[in-house]
């Protein structure tokens, strides 16, 4: 709608352009040839202006401008995000013909307009779009929904966008739906637009964003509403496709290569872990906001709408994403890239492949949702187990309610935004963090007056207290403080303790 | 001027590895990181060595003999505005020349890509340093102009006398004096913030990344204006000169010259209607870009009426001068189509841009250039170029131009954005990049064909005589190519054409006046074309004029900004080597001997 109303200014400047054009050049052509010197010609004459004509052609031109000049203003209210001055006069007048033209009208007045019972109200949704270097995140805050690179909207539905970026200047641009608007670091910009028709779109990055600015694009997926509302059944239920064989080793993978970190595969990443991670960046930390892989495999396109989904694509970008999109924050940082000993094989390439095709709806899912809570909320907290087990003598800067190590073993599997057990083994192993076998005897002597409890307690608080030799700085996340509660933390300190 | 048609010549070829890369989807010819930096470099190049300095050059070879003077006010600071220039120019490119990367973020740069960690290397340095190096040339040189324009007129050479083009001269001037603080200011910020951790656009210490935008574009748009006002002028003297008519309106011309120069300076957001300045901001700015639409169609108006009655012959400068009208209509008009946001919100950053854009330098300022080296050649090197090529280098330049830039239009408003490496197939934009790639070579052949000609008839070309064109300004009375002291006798000028008038007598219609006067001329036009209105072939000492000695101090200190220069991208300290040469060089200078044939 934004971009017929763009197109339709376009062809009125346009078409005083074509007729500007024509009796310019017309004139400049004509005089060329009417007036080329003819043989033995004198001396034409010497005249020196004409001020009625000067000041004909001053005005001529400055009526043409008054004429693009009055629609484009219009426009400029109507198209913009908070609406128009001339609004209530446009609904008067709409009402006769509520078809068309109602989504330019400001839509907070205009359901007031239609409660008196003209109008029919258009629903609006409101999306968050938060531009990375060089792919797209879309929050519906609405419904506790996070996707990347595909925005998935209803028809004849107004999309209320605010727009931020978490690195540089980018802008977002459907040509097909509306045009332009900047996406400005620490600063938000809002838009709207409002598909008429169901389809996919395709939407791009316009200002030049780093290296890989041309491989920042996207699609937008219009549905009716039904299938709309379906699809965010699907989401909201959280729940994927069966995994077997192959694909149960990817998902292993997932988490055992550390993809887990930046991409979150079930359910919107909260805010605040978004925050730390875009810290991390900046830091320099291998930890970088990474684009939201729930229900993955229901999208079209992979990599910021570069290629489609498929299979081929999705190995070739796996084994080497620099390849496919030069500058790729996934190849600078990902250990599988960077550290020799996590290296992929192609077979788990193979693996990673089936597990992410597998984030899907299973059939049927959509008739069962289960709500996931809103983001930022805590989780359910663990209930509290029968046997209480005295409290570990450890007096931290926090004053902690006593701990329960057997909440605490839930605790380790389960933390928020990822689970200690990712990266911690509990056997000896190394993962991607050191193994905490036997922790409480040897964080007695890690840090010089810090007791165990105190020691564990920072270092899941503030992890880049001190790092284990041989382990990266800035990837354990930082958000445990806000993620967990009182309880919680004391439980998993207990259990800690308690490993042989 | 050699110097700015080789750095042209760069970009050129930049330009077409550019549109080698894009004549077919999904190519993989250069590699992302070279694209960028050959787009930045290529406008880069453009603007700032290949266009403004020719301008510069113009200003140099031809104010000086309009306004009968016997040189520009400060020849040394002259020679120092060309080494400076030179200097700067080789620490743009120091990228390319030391292999250290080149900048990569676009002519304009936007932060806050330009910041760590968004951009890594010594490009951007190079960028900040390069163009603070040329922005000390191009103030010496416009200081050095403004005061010649205002002092050394010949007597009687009212303001309202001045050859159009001197005009220009006179505004351009103004704007680089008043403009290029402004980028300086931003320049030191960018080198500020990547040499010494200032937090001037550093977003996460909670800079606004816009104040870029909004300094640069305050530059940026006087700066266009730079690029195209002497086109302006050249036009505005090549058109009477070959319709043998004088120019129609010239007040009003130059007031347009005059209210551009002015306007510049209030239209800056129009690059920046897509960022969310909001409705009243788009609003204003829409109409004062609109205004700026009025004084540029009163010249063109003026132009086609001077044409108007006239007498034209085509001659190769007559030709790139109607082509110049004929482009200039069009990005114009595409121009206007972006001065209103809803519109430019789909054609912002995409090939649509750059079409116009070019249509404006190339097809204006590039083509205008072009018809001010044909109508100049004769005077400069005293030979005449060969007519025929010159129209053939016109026609392929003409035909490669709009097949090159019109094709971007349409591929914009499909959607196609600018500085993008590579398309996808299934976008649909092949056949029209294809067009603009064929397009830019046939520019290329036309450019081979230019220097041909530029070269042989240097050398080779018939004798051009004192005025080929039967001119109007005071240049056409003199020898071809001027003495060095220029005019042998200071000339009294008593109207706006004063050559046409000692031909043609006060009426301007008198085909006898030449024969039958006795002014001041009898011993100069009417002694046939190798005889001197007020010219001599004497050489300057015996007739006892005043000239300038040489002096190498100029080259020393403009050494001194190029050290300063290189070395910073060593070490900000190191840069105090370079510092001193500038220092010891401007000492040097002023501590130089009076020579000893001056008096």
């Amino acid at each position: 709608m934004v971009a017929k109303r763009q197109l339709e200014l376009f062809w009125i400047i346009f078409g005083l352009a074509v007729l500007v054009f024509v009796v310019v050049e017309g004139a400049l052509i004509y005089s060329a040839f009417r007036f080329r010197r003819k043989p033995g010609q004198g001396i034409p004459k010497q005249t020196h202006g004409h001020n009625k004509l000067e000041i004909a052609w001053t005005i001529a031109p400055a009526l043409v401008l008054i004429g693009i000049a009055i629609p484009t203003l219009i426009v400029i209210f109507n198209t913009s995000a908070s609406g128009g001055v001339d609004f209530s006069r446009r609904v008067v007048q709409e009402v006769t013909n509520p078809e068309t033209e109602i989504t330019l009208v400001d839509a907070r007045r205009f359901k007031e307009e239609a409660v008196l019972g003209q109008l029919i109200a258009i629903p609006r949704i409101e999306v968050t779009v938060r531009a990375h270097q060089w792919w797209w995140e879309f929050r519906y805050p609405d419904f506790s929904i996070e996707t990347a690179n595909e925005l998935r909207v209803p028809a004849n539905t107004r999309i209320d966008l605010k727009l931020e970026s978490d690195d540089v200047i980018h802008s977002f641009w459907i040509p097909n739906l509306m045009g332009k608007t900047d996406i400005i670091p620490r600063s938000v910009n809002e838009t709207w637009f409002v598909a008429d028709e169901p389809g996919i779109y395709k939407g791009l990055c316009a200002e030049f964003c780093g290296i890989s600015h041309t491989n920042m694009r996207f699609r937008v997926v219009v549905q009716t509403q039904s299938d709309f509302e379906e699809w965010k059944m699907g989401y909201l239920a959280n729940k994927t496709a069966e995994v077997t064989g192959d694909a149960a080793l990817g998902q292993t993978l997932f988490a055992g290569k550390g993809c887990i970190l930046c991409h979150k595969l079930d359910g919107p990443t909260s805010l605040e872990v978004r925050e730390s991670q875009r810290e991390a960046f900046f830091r320099g930390d291998p930890v970088v906001p990474g684009p939201n892989l729930t229900q993955f495999a229901t999208r079209t396109t992979m990599a910021a709408g570069i290629l489609p989904l498929t299979v081929s694509n999705l190995t070739a970008w796996l084994r080497n994403p620099e390849d496919l999109k030069p500058g790729n924050r996934m190849m600078e940082k990902a250990a599988v890239y960077n550290d020799p000993a996590l290296a992929l094989t192609n077979d788990e390439v193979e693996a990673l492949v089936a597990y992410l095709l597998t984030l899907r709806p299973p059939i049927a899912a959509v008739s069962t949702p289960t709500p996931i809570p809103p983001i930022g909320a805590t989780p359910t907290p663990t209930p509290s187990l029968a046997e209480p087990t005295p409290e570990p003598s450890t007096p931290t800067p926090l004053t902690l309610p006593p701990g329960n190590p057997v909440a605490g073993l839930a605790v380790f599997g389960s933390a928020s935004p990822i689970s200690c057990a990712t990266c911690h083994s509990i056997d000896g192993t190394s993962g991607l963090g050191p193994s905490l076998q036997s922790i409480g005897a040897r964080a007695e002597a890690r840090v010089p007056g810090l007791s165990a409890g105190e020691y564990i307690t920072q270092s899941i608080l503030d992890p880049n207290a001190f790092v284990v030799d041989g382990f990266p700085s800035g990837l354990m996340p930082q958000t445990f403080r806000e993620s967990l509660t009182d309880q919680q933390l004391a439980d998993v300190i207990a259990y800690l303790l308690t490993i042989e | 001027m050699v110097t700015a048609i080789i750095f042209f010549l760069v970009a050129g070829v930049e330009a077409l590895i550019i549109r080698l890369q894009l004549a077919r989807a999904d190519s993989t010819l250069v590699d992302p990181e070279t694209y960028n930096q050959l787009f930045t470099m290529h406008a880069l190049t453009m603007i700032f060595l290949g266009v403004m300095p020719i301008g510069v050059a113009f200003f140099n070879l031809i104010v000086p003999l309009m306004i009968g003077a016997r040189d520009v006010a400060f020849p040394r600071l002259n020679a120092l505005s060309y080494w400076v220039f030179l200097s700067g120019g080789l620490l743009l490119n120091g990228g390319f020349i030391s292999g250290l990367g080149s900048p990569n973020s676009g002519w304009f740069a936007y932060a806050n890509l330009t910041e760590e960690p968004f951009t890594t290397g010594d490009g951007m340095t190079f960028y900040s340093l390069g163009l603070l190096v040329l922005g000390v040339s191009s103030m010496a040189g416009a200081f050095n102009f403004i005061v010649t324009i205002i002092n050394m007129r010949a007597p009687g050479m009212g303001l309202m006398r001045m050859p159009p083009f001197v005009w220009m001269t006179l505004i351009t001037s103004f704007l680089l004096v008043t403009a290029f603080p402004v980028i300086t200011v931003g320049l030191i910020q960018i080198l500020f913030d990547r040499s010494f951790g200032t937090n001037f656009f550093n977003t996460q210490a909670g800079a606004s990344p816009l104040l870029w935008q909004h300094i640069f574009w305050l530059f940026g748009h006087p700066e266009v204006y730079i690029l195209i006002l002497p086109a302006l002028g050249i036009v505005s003297e090549v058109i009477p000169t070959h319709s043998r008519k004088p120019l129609f309106g010239y007040p009003f011309v130059i007031f347009s010259g005059i209210v551009i120069g002015f306007m510049g300076w209030g239209v800056w957001s129009h690059h920046m209607f897509t960022v969310g300045l909001g409705n009243i901001a788009n609003s204003v700015f829409t109409i004062t870009t609109m205004l700026i639409a009025i004084p540029t169609g009163v010249k063109i108006f003026n132009w086609i009426a001077t044409m108007w009655g006239g007498s034209i012959r085509f001659t190769t400068p007559m030709l790139f001068a109607l082509g110049f009208i004929f482009m200039f209509i069009i990005g114009g008009l595409s121009g206007v189509t972006h001065a209103s946001p809803p519109a430019d919100a789909q054609q912002q950053d995409t090939y649509y841009i750059v079409a116009h854009l070019h249509y404006v330098l190339f097809g204006g300022s590039v083509i205008g250039l072009f018809a001010g080296i044909y109508h100049w050649f004769p005077k400069v090197t005293g030979r005449m170029y060969n007519e025929n090529m010159g129209k053939l280098h016109f026609w392929l330049l003409f035909l490669g131009s709009n097949l090159t830039f019109f094709p971007m239009h349409i591929v914009g408003l499909v959607g196609m954005p600018r500085r993008i490496y590579t398309y996808p197939a299934d976008a649909g934009w092949e056949g029209y990049n294809m067009l603009s790639t064929v397009g830019a070579f046939l520019l290329g052949a036309s450019f081979l064909i230019f220097l041909h000609n530029m070269v042989r008839s240097a050398r080779k070309g018939e004798r051009a005589g004192n005025d080929p064109w039967d001119g109007r300004s005071l240049e056409w009375t003199i020898p071809s190519p001027p003495p060095e002291y220029n005019f042998a006798e200071i000339p009294t000028v008593y109207s706006r054409d004063p050559a046409w008038d000692l031909k043609y007598g006060p009426t301007g219609q008198d085909e006898t006046y030449r024969e039958t006067s006795n002014g001041p001329v009898s011993d100069g036009l009417s002694n046939g074309p190798e005889g001197a209105g007020y010219g001599s072939e004497t050489d300057a000492q015996s007739l006892g004029i005043h000239m300038p000695s040489p002096s190498y101090w100029p080259i020393i200190v403009a050494m001194g900004f190029g050290i300063a220069g290189a070395l910073f991208i060593v070490g900000p300290w190191f840069s105090a080597i370079g510092v001193t040469i500038l220092v010891l060089g401007l000492y040097g200078w002023a501590a130089e001997p009076v020579s000893k044939e001056e008096h």
